[in-house]
């Protein structure tokens, strides 16, 4: 064995969940990935452990995503999603029947959601025990997050913020996959020294950066990016590898351009007449993409020609073999310059493999099945931090692995309004955190309230600081949403911090229970924010 | 301990000096280059009552420095936090004022407080276990302090000195710390958060800030910010007007410092300037490429070799500035060669050109998301006008209730009434279509065929699918 490749995932979808509709389009953000990646992940798993691969990786799973995998609301909805793609691709045998090559293509979409509808009733629509479980084999290793996906390097100066998101992060992971972790992803790979001591407080004991931020570290790590370093304070930091993210996420050489892959931009909902497939979208007059598409990328600038799955299987079939090959050159050239077997960590979002790009599932497949062909061991990271041997010290350099390597993405002119008002609520959130406490510990009669609004507060805070938000807004997609998310969550905990700060809640509803964006999502400990003990922010 | 051993100079890590200055400041500088680096981290601690945090941290402002060690090291900052009371009768922390040296403490505190009174920050783990920091006892830095009893004179050699002023606390009594403004003066609204400075890239700094409240007499609004440096406060860096319609400025290309303050405040009817809130100190973060290396530095075979192989130059360069580092520091332990002598190529990079140091990695285009947007091209051409158009046709119709209805020998679902539609994309050309209805009961069957087609001639650019994909979907159901 040369080496290690040190595969890791990251689930993550911003908490969307809207009882209001009956249908919301955001919400299909969720049942897409379900159905393309989260569930044929599954399947590949239980496919490597059936034939004996020896299969590891890393897998991170945001505390949003698996509130959501766990909502029964959105189960619900997710399941009928499921069951409407089944009954839209069996139609879709009939509609292309004077299309010979388009009805193969149809047939193979109905076989698709056929196997995913299976997967779905064998983990019993329980995703986070399905992934709880494999996780007890020890191969694959469940990574924790902060509890709404924020940039952590914004919450540095907001310390109250910050520790509550690790701890209700830290907590629903223990709560839904059964055990602490000891792995940590950190959002967009975002990395500044000032997190070092809230990630030790909360047990975190290994993590990965972007590539710079161990080249740039202090001092660089002298095994650049194929050893982990060890940060002053004992974090095992790795960095990712930028050849292999390059070689996934290429606009210009990235696999997944290939012309023989599924084109992702081209969607039956463009292809049928509107009365085919209106029943199966969204609603409300929206052609949102139904996940059934019939070309390929096909390259160049004329018409898309169809989809031949077989030649997209030998193409993944290729890339999977040029991967590891690229893999193994990497490993062999380090290797000569240590003498400690070295790891590639390869990072990628898991929602690329399966919806972005149709074929990554089975280019996953490819590579772990072949990887010992090319003397390359799969690992999870905490198989490769092993906190008894000995690293280089060194502090990683603040970097992200947004475009630039820097905040550019989450602090630019189309977003960084939002960061003021972010800022003033967290202040304002200590105080309704210190009320609510006193309060309760006071025995007075309206603790219980208090610090139910206020956790609800808290709440609505943390899921306002997610950085989805000014990254779409930032690109341009989901603009609207994205900031009515803000705006949405920001109103609720000013209606809330008020009715704590002052004592009344009457302004709240008369009578019945207000609906909160955020109801769903786990409650904060207002602890994090403020504690009567030390007294401090 | 392992960590402390390995930055020990005696493992021949040469560090080069700075020549004595005219007017040397008083920065202490570390003769540990590499290894652990005790006082880079945050030191966090209790000094009193009411003031509370000391945070140190070193960090030279030139990556190439910071990479191959030229240079001395910049000066430590400090940064006090202190503790109030607020008008609910519980305490909050608010005011990080940034100073930047022992003596620039020692005199503002002193002015501050016109009295000193002695005791020892409480650094104890369970002091701290509840702000966070419960890890704070365990770092070897802190370990040293405890283990020395406090007592500057006796840190073990090789690890810089308490500044004795920190080793004070506040009196009791003390109504303000460094930096924040006067009785009478004009408040912001939660000054622990009143103004930010955050560096979004190397090149650029976000300033924020909170509007006032509303409800005190004694507010007012910002009109103007000022840039310091936080090795020589009292210089202006940059200045200018504040936005009056949003609460956030980015300030591009700042003057060059090892770290940066921010304030906020406004100009009296006298010209005079009177500083509402400053920002505590932030550096911007460190260029993902060094400065003074070639623009191009990463070999094209490298980032070709995606497709085409990789270059094992392209790696060999990576290492190699890595590979000079062990030269003097390498260790088998660590799983680094133990390369020996040649001290002279070690981190200082002796011989070494700067343009040597390679580390221009590319980033991907594109943010790694999972939403919204993919590296991947839709491959649509821009175009002015678009047109496209499709056919599909509906064939329906009815029979008894219960019948089996079959077109092109597949069956089809009937409704309750007997009825049926059958919709199917029509390509060009010339198909026949049998329908066939074997009634209920067997043996009737009647049957029929349709000849559909279709021929599609254009003039211009018109695609085939209906639907544009390039168009902006709605963000929501309404």
């Amino acid at each position: 064995m040369i080496g290690s490749l040190a595969l890791v995932l990251h689930a993550h979808l911003p908490w969307v969940r809207h009882p209001e509709h009956d249908r919301f389009l955001e919400e299909y953000w969720l049942f897409e990935a379900v159905a393309e990646c989260y569930l044929p992940l599954l399947r590949l798993i239980r496919g490597w452990d059936r034939d004996g691969v020896d299969w590891r990786f890393s897998l991170g799973i945001t505390p949003t995503l698996a509130a959501m995998w766990a909502d029964p609301l959105l189960c619900f909805r997710t399941q009928r999603y499921l069951a409407e793609r089944r009954d839209l691709a069996r139609m879709e045998c009939e509609r292309t029947i004077l299309i010979p090559e388009m009805q193969a293509l149809a047939r193979f979409h109905s076989a698709f959601y056929h196997r995913v509808w299976d997967e779905w009733e064998a983990c019993g629509g329980d995703l986070p025990g399905a992934f709880a479980a494999w996780s007890q084999t020890g191969r694959l290793e469940l990574l924790a997050g902060p509890a709404t996906h924020p940039v952590l390097p914004l919450l540095a100066l907001e310390p109250g913020s910050l520790r509550a998101q690790l701890r209700l992060g830290l907590r629903e992971h223990e709560r839904r996959f059964g055990h602490r972790p000891s792995g940590f992803w950190l959002p967009e790979c975002a990395w500044t020294p000032a997190l070092e001591p809230y990630l030790l407080a909360e047990g975190v004991r290994h993590s990965l950066v972007e590539t710079h931020g161990l080249l740039m570290g202090s001092p660089p790590a002298p095994a650049a990016i194929f050893l982990p370093v060890r940060s002053p304070g004992g974090i095992t930091v790795f960095g990712r590898d930028p050849l292999s993210a390059r070689q996934v996420w290429s606009r210009q050489g990235g696999y997944p351009g290939d012309p023989r892959y599924r084109e992702f931009h081209r969607d039956l909902s463009d292809e049928a007449e509107w009365e085919s497939v209106s029943r199966f979208l969204p609603g409300a007059g929206v052609r949102y993409p139904s996940g059934l598409k019939y070309h390929r990328v096909t390259g160049g600038g004329g018409d898309k020609q169809i989809y031949d799955r077989a030649q997209a299987l030998q193409a993944v079939e290729q890339h999977a073999a040029h991967f590891l090959s690229q893999r193994q050159h990497q490993l062999r050239e380090a290797r000569a310059g240590l003498t400690r077997t070295p790891v590639v960590v390869a990072p990628y979002d898991a929602e690329l493999f399966g919806h972005w790009w149709f074929e990554g599932p089975e280019f996953l497949d490819g590579v772990m099945r072949q990887a010992s062909r090319f003397g390359i061991g799969p690992q999870t990271l905490s198989g490769a931090a092993d906190d008894t041997t000995p690293l280089w010290v060194s502090q990683p350099a603040e970097s992200t692995w947004g475009a630039g390597g820097h905040l550019g993405v989450w602090l630019n002119p189309s977003n960084a309004d939002l960061q003021p008002r972010l800022r003033s609520a967290g202040a304002r959130m200590v105080s309704v955190a210190r009320a609510a406490i006193t309060t309760m510990e006071s025995g007075d009669s309206n603790g219980g309230c208090l610090g139910d609004w206020a956790r609800k507060a808290g709440r609505e805070l943390l899921l306002a600081q997610a950085s989805d938000w000014p990254f779409l807004i930032r690109m341009g997609t989901a603009e609207a949403y994205a900031r009515r998310r803000v705006e949405g969550h920001l109103r609720a905990f000013d209606d809330l911090a008020q009715a704590v700060l002052g004592a009344n809640g009457n302004h709240l509803g008369s009578g019945r229970e207000p609906f909160w964006p955020g109801d769903g999502f786990p409650e904060p400990d207002l602890r994090g924010w403020w504690s009567a003990e030390d007294g401090r922010l | 301990m392992k960590k402390v051993s390995r930055s020990s100079p005696s493992r021949g890590v040469a560090r080069p000096q700075k020549p004595p200055a005219a007017n040397p400041r008083p920065v202490r500088t570390f003769k540990p280059r590499f290894g652990p680096d005790p006082i880079s981290q945050p030191l966090l601690g209790r000094f009193g009552p009411r003031l509370a945090v000391l945070q140190m941290r070193r960090r030279s402002s030139n990556p190439v420095q910071r990479l191959v060690g030229k240079g001395a090291a910049a000066p430590l900052r400090f940064v006090f936090v202190r503790r109030s009371k607020n008008t609910r009768g519980g305490t909050s922390r608010r005011s990080v004022a940034p100073v930047t040296t022992p003596i620039q403490i020692r005199k503002e505190v002193s002015r501050r407080r016109g009295g000193r009174k002695s005791f020892k920050p409480d650094l104890s783990p369970s002091a701290d276990s509840k702000s966070g920091m419960s890890a704070l006892g365990e770092l070897p830095w802190v370990q040293h302090l405890m283990a020395s009893q406090l007592d500057p004179e006796s840190i073990p050699q090789g690890l810089p000195k308490i500044p004795s002023i920190l080793l004070e606390g506040d009196p009791v009594g003390l109504e303000s710390a460094i930096g924040e403004s006067g009785p009478g003066a004009p408040v912001l609204a939660g000054t622990a958060s009143a103004v930010w400075l955050t560096g979004c890239d190397p090149r650029t700094l976000l300033l924020g800030w909170e509007e006032p409240s509303q409800s005190s007499p004694s507010t007012a609004s910002p009109t103007e910010w000022r840039l310091r440096s936080l090795t020589d406060p009292d210089s202006i860096l940059a200045a200018g007007a504040l936005p009056e319609d949003r609460r956030f400025l980015f300030l591009q290309d700042p003057p060059q410092a090892s770290g940066h303050i921010a304030d906020i405040g406004v100009r009296s009817p006298q010209g005079r300037w009177e500083c509402l809130a400053s920002s505590g100190p932030v550096s911007l973060p460190p260029s993902s490429v060094p400065a003074e290396a070639a623009p191009t530095t990463v070999p094209p075979q490298a980032i070709s070799g995606i497709r085409s192989g990789v270059s094992s130059n392209y790696f060999q360069q990576i290492l190699d500035p890595q590979r000079r580092f062990l030269g003097a520091v390498g260790s088998s332990e660590l799983g680094l060669p133990v390369v020996s002598g040649r001290p002279g190529q070690g981190a200082n990079g002796g011989g070494a050109p700067s343009s040597d140091v390679i580390l221009a990695i590319p980033f991907p285009e594109t943010s790694s998301s999972a939403l919204g947007v993919t590296g991947l091209d839709s491959g649509l051409p821009p175009e002015e006008c678009e047109f496209r158009v499709n056919a599909e046709v509906v064939l329906f119709g009815s029979t008894r209730p219960g019948s089996r209805v079959t077109i092109f020998g597949r069956p089809v679902e009937l409704r309750p009434d007997g009825s049926f539609t059958f919709r199917c994309a029509l390509p060009d050309g010339r198909f026949e279509v049998p329908i066939q209805a074997e009634c209920p009961q067997g043996g009737d069957v009647r049957k029929t065929i349709l000849t559909l087609a279709r021929q599609t001639m254009v003039q211009g650019g018109v695609g085939s699918h209906p639907a544009t994909p390039g168009l902006p979907l709605p963000d929501a159901i309404p």
